[in-house]
Parts: structure tokens; C-alpha cells; sequence
């Protein structure tokens, strides 16, 4: 019902012109540095919102960059890219003031993607730019059921930490369409990529469709997630134990001691990270560098 | 597509390639066709390992302070300049920068470009762990097989009774000693542990260990030529028996003297009878008999070590040399109670008669002197024995034997068989040693017989004709 909903209902937000044009551009093996820059530009403070987080010490360049050009050869079109779509998250998270706080479950998307993207490149996974966006986005069914239900969204999140059982157990005994099928939908409707869609719709569980052409990124989003959930707990509105699917560990190639180490290392990302997590993109003044 | 093409060039080249700089030459034609550069450097752990043309670096001025970001992030990087772009791929795998690729182009890199960039990377990594890894591999083989092949001991590995291996060392000496490899299947086949071989002047200890090698069953032997340490022991046996030997010699030679000294001192101290004399005085010179034959024993040691013992031969009938060796000890067998035989047929052979006699009388004073207190008959008794060319004289006692492991070495210089200072019989250890040289001086030959408790056979041959 909630899935027939979401093209018509004004309240959903939709990528803009410009964010259209960034994501095409992007994925654009021709375009040129200065070709994606040029996109951009048509947002002003799109520009300088990239600029600032590529100087956040989150990348921790060694020089200052002042120009997008410079940035996109540098940290990479796609890095850019997801830079820019963070940026349209987040004023789709904030777009209305409903009974949930979106800063916390902003810090929850920007945590499991920079996780993603660390565990991504820890296993050797080549595809981290794509990593770090499907964590950014795994979760954007909650922004979907927030927008249209705000009260059903606010009740589902106290049950959850009334109850401590993860938000998607709840959705599942309730025989509703769930958070992570809506964020499928949304995210097909914003002409994302099927892995993407793929990701929004099995992170919670891979299990559920072992042979998914993309069960590497949603195994990888999926743990990050988890881990995501220790950081930052009930920021994801999800409270209680987290599930970790067993799949993750052959999917992954790696063993369960091995998730202490990864551990010490995302505390050490997330540490260095908590410009991007808690600062977001809200505006300029607000963003700590 | 031509990428595609590209691609597959790639990984079919870096498929064969065996060391790193080809890999690189590899990469720098991949590379001309993605993104033409101007120069390319190789940097492993900072320093140029490879460059492209060969002798231009690009400063590193312009990228220094990128490097350590650049091997953190894994992912190709273009830093910007007025007309360039210096570009920093790093050859990863996992988290491990093998090595930084820093090419300087003036072409702007696209988004497909930095894509196609980074799978390179990729593979790249990929076959520079495996070359590194099998350089380690080949390396420590080479560590370990020269530390194995500059032993001295001989290391070999045998499987199912063949040679698996074996270093340089056993190599040797498995060629220099051909029944040593048998003789190791066959201690294998007894599943003995140690053995000790030898062969021409060689000795070797030999231990055999069972080890599984990759689950299998293999026999580890070890080959140490202890020739040197045989010989130290020798050594170190004979300057043994020598402190033993001075020890005993200055014994022999106190105990005649202290009683030649304490008999001449009574006769000159005490009055006495002309009998009481006449009985000390015997006493006196059979005792500077004793210090006369020890000295003489000595000389003719020394003699014989020097090398400067000379025979005066001459045509000399046995029987008289037996009968005047026998008179010469029959005093002794009397007071011993020993019985001397002497059943000998009159030969003329050619010999230094003295010397003969020496030996001849050496024999039956041991014979004498080692008789057994037990037994109620003692004899010894001489037998000559017409061998033509040759005559055997054999002297035989009853006494109290020889052990069988001690029979070796009675003819050693310096040996007793007693071997410690309990100086319960007599004797310097040089008589049978002295036998020995004067009978093979003559080119004949001395056995022995012995058990113990049974008694002892003496037997030496002796040409006729002597050939000087």
C-alpha cells in the first residue's frame, strides 16, 4: 500500500536537476574533471558544501584544496559524486520536522557508509566509492516511512526501544511492508542502480537471497550496519542486540576473531570520521572542520 | 572493446612475467594505452626501483606529502599542476602498498580513466605479492640449502630405502667410502639408530632418525667423520698410559734401590757373621739384577722409540738360545713354583741371538710372574715347531690369562693389563712392547692365545734366513 504511495505523495523529496545531472555525470566514463565541476556549479553552495567535507579530516589531505577540479582528480569523480548525494540525503532527511531526531539517524547512514567503505577496502573489495553510497542509502526507507507516517514511524522506534527488538523483526510480525522493501523502491524510483536497491532491501537479513548478484556489497553494508549500530546505539531508530547474518563470514572470507581487529579499526575511523558523523552538511556555520 | 582487449593483453602478460621489473614494463605499456604519460618512476619503500625512460625522475617535491595519504587510501590519485597532473597508483593487495606507481602526464585523467586505473592496480597487486612471495619462498629454500651444504656432517633423507636427498658433504662421502651406503640400508633394515663405520683410516658415527616428512615416512641420516676425534682419544689415551708409566717406572726403580740401600746399610751399621753377609749380599745383588733389567728395558725403549735399535745377526741354534733363556729364569720359576718344559728341536735359524734370547726370556718371565696362585701345578713350557721356511716358538702357560678385550693392547707401549697404580705385580708395561719390535725387526710375527683363568699362549714365528 505504503509502496503505491511513494511516487505521489509531494512530501517525498526527489533529487533535483542538479543532483540528476551529478549522479549521471559521474557515471559518466568520459567525463572530464572539468565536466562534473561544471555540474555542480549549478548548485552554489553545493560547491563549497563538497569543498568543506573534502577538507574535513575525515579524508585528511595533505594540502587544502580550493577548487572542485582539483578535488574531483584528487579524492576521484566518485568520491565527489557520493559527497554530493550526502549532500541531498541529508536535506532529504531534514526536508520536515516529524517526532524523530534525523541529526541522529544522519549520523547513522554517514557511520555505516564510512564503515562500508573501510571494510570495502580492508577485504580487498574494489567497488568502495559504490560501498560508501549503499551504505549512505541502505537505510532510506525510514526517511520514506517518516515523511508519509511520522507517527507510525515514531511509535515503531519506541516499540523497538521499549521492547529492544530490532525495528525490522517488528515490521516483519506486523506483516507490513518493511523499511528496507520501501527504501528499494524509493531508491528505484530515484533511478538508482540495482545494486543499490538490492543493498536497501536485504541489509538487515543477506541470508534472505543468498544468490543476490550483489550479496558481496550488501554483506559488507550489512556488517557495517551492525557495527554501526554498537557505535551509535538507537541512532538507526533500531534498538536492542543487532542480528549479524552468519552468511557475512563466507561471502567476506573472513572469520569471526577476525571482528575484533576490524573492531579497534573502526574505532579508530570512527574516530577520525566524527566530522562527517556529527557535523553533516547542515550549512556552512554548522560544519566543523 | 579495446580496453577489454587491453585487459586481457595485461593479464596474460603479467601471467608469465618472473620478476618485478618485467611486470613494470608490462605496466608501462598497459598504461601508454590508457593514459599516455611522459614519465613513469616505480617507488618501492620510498626509494626508485623503475623508471620509464629509464633515466628521468619525476621530483618528488610534487608528491612527497601525498605519499603516506595515498597508501592509506589504496586509490589512484592526480595531483593538479599548472600544465601536468602527477598521478600516484599504488600496487596493493589487501592493505599492503607493494609498490607506488608516480607518472607524470599532461593529459587529464576521465572517471573511466582512474576506473581502469585502479583494477589495473588490482591485478597488478595481485601478481607482485605472488612474485614476492615466491621470491621469499625461494630465498629462505636458498637460506636453508646453503646452511645444509656448508655442514660438515653428511645429511641424507631416505624414502622407502632410495635417496631422497642428500647435501654436498654426504655427496663426498658416499663416493669416497662405497660400503657405506650399504651398510646404512642395512642398519635402516635392522631399524638400528647409531652405528660407527670405518674404512681406510676414516671413522664415521652414523645416526639414523625416523621423521614424517609431509605425512609420509622418512628416514633422516647423519654422517660425522669423527676420524680427528678418534685420534685425539688416542692421543689422549697413550699421554694417559705415559703419566701412568712414570708413575710406575719410578716405583720399579725405589723399590730395588730402597732395598739394595737398606741392606748395605745394616751390613756396614750392624757387626755380622760372614753367612749373614754372604745372605744379604745375594740379597743385594739379586736386587741390582732387578734395577739392571729395569734399566735395560728402558734403554732398549728408548731405543726402540728413537728408532736406533740395530740386530746383530748371526747363524745361532734355538735349542741354545731356549735353554740359556730358561736357565736365565729358573731361579725365578723355582721361587714361584713354577715348572719350566722345554721340548725343542735343534734348528739353526739366522737372528741376533741376544735379542731372541731376550724375548724368550721375557715370555717366561711373564708366564712366571703372571702364574696362578691357585693352581697346584704351575707350568711353562717352550715348543718349537719346524715350519720350514719358518720355526714357531711357542711359549704356554697355565696362569691367570688374559681378558679377551685387553688381548689388543698388551703390546701397546706402556700397557698393563691391570692398568692402575696397585703395583700388585711388577713390571713397566715395556716388556712385551720390546718383543714385539725385536721379533718383527727379525720380520717375524707374535700371537696370542689367552682365556682367562686357563692360561696363555704365546707364539712367535721367525724366517730361518733373515733378509737384510
Amino acid at each position: 500500500m505504503m509502496k503505491e504511495l511513494l511516487g505521489t505523495i509531494s512530501e517525498i523529496p526527489t533529487p533535483d536537476i542538479v543532483v540528476q545531472e551529478i549522479i549521471s555525470t559521474a557515471s559518466n566514463p568520459n567525463a572530464s574533471a572539468k565536466d562534473l565541476e561544471k555540474v555542480i556549479s549549478l548548485d552554489v553552495g553545493l560547491s563549497t558544501k563538497i569543498l568543506r567535507l573534502v577538507n574535513s579530516a575525515y579524508y585528511g589531505l595533505p594540502r587544502k584544496i580550493a577548487k572542485l577540479s582539483e578535488a574531483i582528480v584528487i579524492v576521484g569523480f566518485k568520491t565527489v559524486r557520493n559527497l554530493a548525494l550526502s549532500v541531498f540525503t541529508y536535506s532529504a532527511l531534514h526536508a520536515k520536522h516529524t517526532f524523530i531526531d534525523h541529526d541522529k539517524l544522519w549520523s547513522h547512514f554517514m557511520t555505516t557508509a564510512i564503515f562500508a567503505e573501510h571494510i570495502a577496502k580492508n577485504i580487498g573489495f574494489m567497488n568502495r566509492e559504490e560501498v560508501f553510497l549503499a551504505g549512505m542509502m541502505h537505510d532510506v526507507g525510514k526517511i520514506a516511512i517518516d515523511l508519509v507516517f511520522p507517527t507510525y514511524m515514531y511509535e515503531l522506534a519506541k516499540f523497538s526501544e521499549e521492547k529492544q527488538i530490532p525495528m525490522f523483526l517488528i515490521e516483519y510480525k506486523c506483516q507490513v511492508e518493511d523499511h528496507m522493501e520501501l527504501g528499494g523502491e524509493l531508491l528505484k524510483l530515484w533511478k538508482f542502480p540495482d545494486e543499490y536497491v538490492s543493498v536497501a532491501w536485504y541489509h538487515e537479513k543477506p541470508s534472505l537471497n543468498p544468490d543476490s548478484q550483489h550479496v558481496e556489497m550488501i554483506s559488507i553494508v550489512h556488517l557495517a550496519n551492525v557495527f554501526s549500530n554498537i557505535f551509535l546505539p538507537g541512532y538507526s531508530l533500531s534498538y536492542g542486540p543487532p542480528y549479524l547474518d552468519p552468511l557475512v563470514f563466507s561471502v567476506l572470507g573472513i572469520k569471526p576473531s577476525n571482528l575484533k581487529i576490524l573492531f579497534h579499526e573502526l574505532e579508530r575511523v570512527f574516530e577520525k570520521s566524527k566530522d562527517m558523523i556529527y557535523g553533516g552538511v547542515k550549512d556552512e556555520a554548522g560544519i566543523q572542520t | 572493446m579495446e580496453i577489454q582487449q587491453l585487459l586481457s593483453k595485461y593479464m596474460l602478460e603479467i601471467s608469465k612475467v618472473d620478476d618485478e621489473n618485467k611486470l613494470y614494463s608490462a605496466l608501462v605499456g598497459i598504461l601508454k594505452r590508457i593514459l599516455d604519460f611522459q614519465v613513469l618512476n616505480v617507488l618501492k619503500d620510498k626509494e626508485l626501483i623503475y623508471s620509464e625512460p629509464w633515466d628521468v625522475t619525476i621530483a618528488k617535491e610534487y608528491y612527497a606529502d601525498y605519499l603516506a595519504w595515498v597508501e592509506e587510501r589504496l586509490h589512484p590519485t592526480f595531483l593538479p599542476f599548472e600544465d601536468i597532473y602527477v598521478g600516484l597508483i599504488p600496487i596493493f593487495k589487501g592493505s599492503n602498498v607493494l609498490s607506488l606507481i608516480v607518472i607524470l602526464t599532461t593529459n587529464e585523467p576521465t572517471a573511466e580513466v582512474i576506473d581502469y586505473l585502479q583494477l589495473i592496480a588490482y591485478l597488478s597487486g595481485i601478481t607482485l605479492e605472488n612474485l614476492r612471495l615466491f621470491k621469499i619462498v625461494d630465498d629462505s629454500r636458498q637460506y636453508y640449502e646453503t646452511i645444509i651444504n656448508v655442514s660438515n656432517d653428511g645429511i641424507i633423507v631416505f624414502k622407502d630405502h632410495e635417496v631422497e636427498f642428500k647435501n654436498i658433504k654426504a655427496d663426498q662421502i658416499l663416493n669416497e667410502h662405497n660400503r657405506l651406503l650399504d651398510e646404512i640400508l642395512k642398519n635402516i633394515e635392522n631399524r638400528t639408530e647409531f652405528f660407527e663405520f670405518e674404512e681406510t683410516n676414516s671413522f664415521f658415527s652414523v645416526s639414523l632418525k625416523k621423521i614424517k616428512l609431509f605425512g609420509e615416512d622418512r628416514i633422516l641420516v647423519n654422517v660425522r667423520n669423527i676420524t680427528t676425534e678418534k685420534e685425539i682419544q688416542k692421543l689422549k689415551e697413550v699421554d694417559k698410559i705415559k703419566t701412568n708409566f712414570i708413575a710406575n717406572i719410578s716405583h720399579e726403580l725405589r723399590t730395588p734401590l730402597a732395598a739394595i740401600k737398606a741392606y748395605v746399610e745394616t751390613i756396614l751399621s750392624m757387626p755380622m757373621s760372614y753367612e749373614e753377609i754372604q745372605e744379604f749380599l745375594n740379597i743385594v745383588h739379586e736386587q741390582s739384577l732387578r734395577l739392571e733389567q729395569l734399566l735395560n728395558d728402558l734403554l732398549d725403549f728408548s731405543q726402540l722409540e728413537s728408532g736406533t735399535m740395530r740386530i746383530v745377526v748371526e747363524p745361532s741354534d734355538i735349542c741354545d738360545i731356549i735353554e740359556r733363556a730358561v736357565s736365565a729364569v729358573q731361579a725365578f720359576a723355582e721361587e714361584k713354583k713354577v715348572k719350566i718344559e722345554n721340548e725343542c728341536l735343534p734348528t739353526t735359524i739366522e737372528c741376533d741371538h741376544r735379542r731372541i734370547e731376550q724375548v724368550i726370556v721375557n715370555l717366561l718371565s711373564n708366564a712366571i710372574k703372571f702364574s696362578d696362585p691357585q693352581k697346584d701345578s704351575k707350568y711353562a713350557r717352550v715348543t718349537v715347531t719346524d715350519e720350514g721356511e719358518k720355526i714357531r716358538v711357542a711359549v704356554e702357560d697355565n696362569g691367570i690369562g688374559i681378558p679377551e678385550d685387553k688381548l689388543d693392547k698388551i703390546f701397546d707401549k706402556f700397557y698393563r693389563v691391570d692398568n692402575e697404580l696397585t703395583y700388585a705385580i711388577p713390571g713397566t708395561g715395556l716388556g712385551l712392547a720390546i718383543v714385539k719390535e725385536i721379533v718383527e725387526m727379525h720380520g717375524g710375527e707374535i700371537q696370542v692365545k689367552s682365556e682367562v683363568g686357563q692360561g696363555s699362549i704365546f707364539e712367535i714365528t721367525l724366517p730361518k734366513r733373515k733378509n737384510v
